[in-house]
């Protein structure tokens, strides 16, 4: 009985993930999680200092990404450090497992340059594209999950290639 | 059949040397600690990744040496107290029966090439030891190295100081990173190149910052893990095993262990035994003889560090500046063709850049703000990328520059490739674990 009025209290008192339910509504929805700042790009927002965490883990910064008539198209919450790929069960318990494991394939093009823009900033500049297929979770060199929900989808990022872990959360992830 | 009389040799020479512990000269027992790392070839190492709670026994060691600190268990740093990390705790079983953990631990406003593990011993008959604190810092010059590299090519270098965990967390100042007086410290010359064969790179340094000491017996060595250990992932050993990056393992003889026939192996006498696991009353130093894998934070690491920004003004210069080499990003994209998904990366590196702030603006608080808005930035630039795959690498490249410059005038500074006024030294472009770091 003590047992399962701790697993009922647990339950009362976990943070449910709200991301999801912010797609398509006003950018004015998403303000106030954090500090605004508004970027150099015409409907991109980062939130600082964030109030809320995801499955446990503190964010460092969330980016929301909105349509001309500033409904959000995507929400993408930056983590502040790689976690363990333990983290994809967390988050699977709630959204469901899902087999869009994508790890890397093969380089299918790269090039480089140099170059001095207009304001005289000078670069080294290298590209890549790399194909990606279905993997296990164990993968040393797994690129993200993606879980297709009805309506939205969601992608974990685990930022092994550019030191950036986040999920994302959009109508469509892919271009 | 030359190998089975060599392990059986190997064995016999390892019981008889345990009888003749208490006997041993400083000299021996440097040369058993090199025998025993000849022992431990990699390949004889088990490494798992576990949580706390698969492991209360662990769990109830180390609760009794932070009982009424702030310390607590979590999954992620917090900016007020110390927190141990309840998840990816790395356990090695060496080839004589020892397990060692090692627990993360997460300590305030740290600087970004520091990090700490509370690492445990537990013998082959099932005793705790005295949970011991490493407090690991990475040379400063070799951080970006060993930051963007498998450890089997840049294998640990700097300073590893240790601390009774007792001692660490009743000195522990909520917010500061916390600094007792360590027990003793030990410069780790590091070596490049592969170290599967267990080379070492040891010695007993002059100690680091905060009085540290250096001890007699203090005493590291590192294997670096070959790519054939692996690590489960889901607490519970991986039925089919993937390779992962290399961790490093290091062999420690921390404090006058085996020099004066006390050590960690007699430590239970100070305390009392519960549940096979020894309960350290006093806040003694240790004194111990470990294989423990580093256990390093969240890699690879993400905020840009205030480090990078070394800002200083002339006299009646209206504004303070600071010049950095080499700022490098990486931005990504993804794209689906036909059923594949690719994903395109576009890697940039600036030259020289100049980063100013108005002259009002204290050094060190400049170097915070900056920190702060390239990694906003960046963030932003990441953001922007991936809807729009198509862009081209020097769209990524002007699209970088644009969203440093408003990332910098939003914080009422600015970013140039001029030169404000003669500038002395530029900065090495750094990036830190969990904060963008505090310089002020």
């Amino acid at each position: 009985m003590r047992i399962i009025i701790v697993l009922v209290l647990s339950n009362l008192f976990m943070k449910v993930p709200f991301f999801d339910t912010l797609l398509g509504k006003d950018i004015s929805e998403a303000l106030s999680i954090g500090v605004t700042q508004v970027t150099a790009m015409d409907n991109l927002y980062m939130i600082l200092e964030p109030k809320v965490d995801f499955f446990g883990k503190s964010i460092g910064q969330i980016g929301v990404e909105t349509s001309e008539d500033n409904t959000i198209n995507s929400i993408t919450i930056f983590f502040p450090e790689i976690v363990d790929t333990s983290y994809y069960k967390i988050i699977s318990e709630y959204y469901g497992y899902t087999s869009n494991i994508l790890v890397v394939d093969e380089i299918l093009q790269e090039e480089s340059s140099e170059k001095t823009n207009d304001e005289n900033f000078t670069s080294n500049i290298k590209e890549r594209i790399t194909s990606l297929k279905k993997g296990s979770i164990e993968h040393k060199e797994i690129d993200h999950v993606l879980w297709d929900k009805d309506d939205f989808q969601i992608q974990l990022h685990f930022g092994h290639n550019n030191n950036r872990m986040y999920v994302r959360f959009a109508n469509k992830i892919y271009n | 059949m030359k190998k089975l009389i060599y392990s059986v040799l190997l064995i016999f020479l390892f019981v008889f040397q345990s009888c003749q512990n208490e006997n041993l000269s400083e000299d021996q027992e440097i040369s058993t600690v090199a025998a025993d790392i000849t022992d431990q070839e990699p390949n004889n190492f088990e490494l798992q990744s576990w949580t706390i709670d698969d492991i209360p026994s662990l769990k109830e060691n180390i609760e009794y040496s932070i009982q009424n600190s702030s310390i607590s268990w979590g999954q992620s740093a917090n900016s007020e107290n110390i927190v141990l990390d309840s998840q990816g705790i790395l356990q090695v079983l060496d080839s004589i029966g020892n397990y060692s953990y090692a627990v993360r631990m997460y300590v305030p406003n740290s600087p970004y090439n520091v990090f700490y593990n509370v690492v445990v011993k537990e013998d082959n008959h099932g005793n705790f030891k005295q949970p011991i604190v490493l407090r690991y810092e990475v040379d400063e010059s070799y951080y970006p190295t060993y930051s963007s590299s498998d450890r089997k090519e840049a294998p640990f270098r700097g300073d590893i100081a240790y601390y009774n965990l007792g001692s660490f967390a009743s000195s522990s100042i909520s917010g500061k990173e916390a600094a007792p007086v360590p027990c003793g410290s030990i410069s780790v010359a590091g070596t490049s190149g592969n170290n599967s064969n267990g080379s070492s790179g040891s010695g007993s340094g002059s100690g680091s910052g905060g009085g540290s000491t250096s001890t007699e017996g203090d005493n590291y060595t590192n294997i670096s893990t070959p790519s054939y250990v692996y690590v489960a992932i889901d607490s519970a050993p991986s039925t089919t095993p993937a390779p992962t990056p290399s961790v490093e393992v290091g062999i420690g003889s921390f404090g006058q262990f085996g020099t004066d026939g006390g050590g960690g192996d007699s430590g239970c006498t100070e305390g009392k035994v519960q549940s096979g696991a020894c309960k350290y009353l006093s806040n003694d130093c240790p004194e111990e003889e470990l294989v423990f894998p580093i256990n390093e934070p969240g890699n690879p690491i993400f905020f840009v560090n205030c480090g990078s920004f070394e800002f200083y003004k002339p006299p009646g210069s209206a504004v303070t500046a600071a010049a950095v080499d080499n700022m490098e990003e990486t931005f990504h994209s993804y794209r689906l063709v036909n059923g594949r998904v690719d994903t395109k990366e576009v890697y940039v590196k600036l030259n020289r850049v100049y980063f100013t702030l108005p002259s009002w603006r204290r050094n060190g608080e400049a170097s915070n703000i900056t920190a702060e808005a390239v990694t906003a930035a960046n963030r932003a630039v990441e953001l922007w990328y991936l809807t729009n795959f198509d862009a081209t690498k020097e769209d990524v490249n002007d699209t970088w520059i644009k969203s440093l410059k408003a990332a910098m005038k939003f914080r009422g500074g600015q970013i140039s490739y001029v030169e404000p006024f003669k500038m002395k030294n530029a900065g090495i472009y750094q990036t830190s674990l969990l904060t963008t770091g505090d310089c002020d």
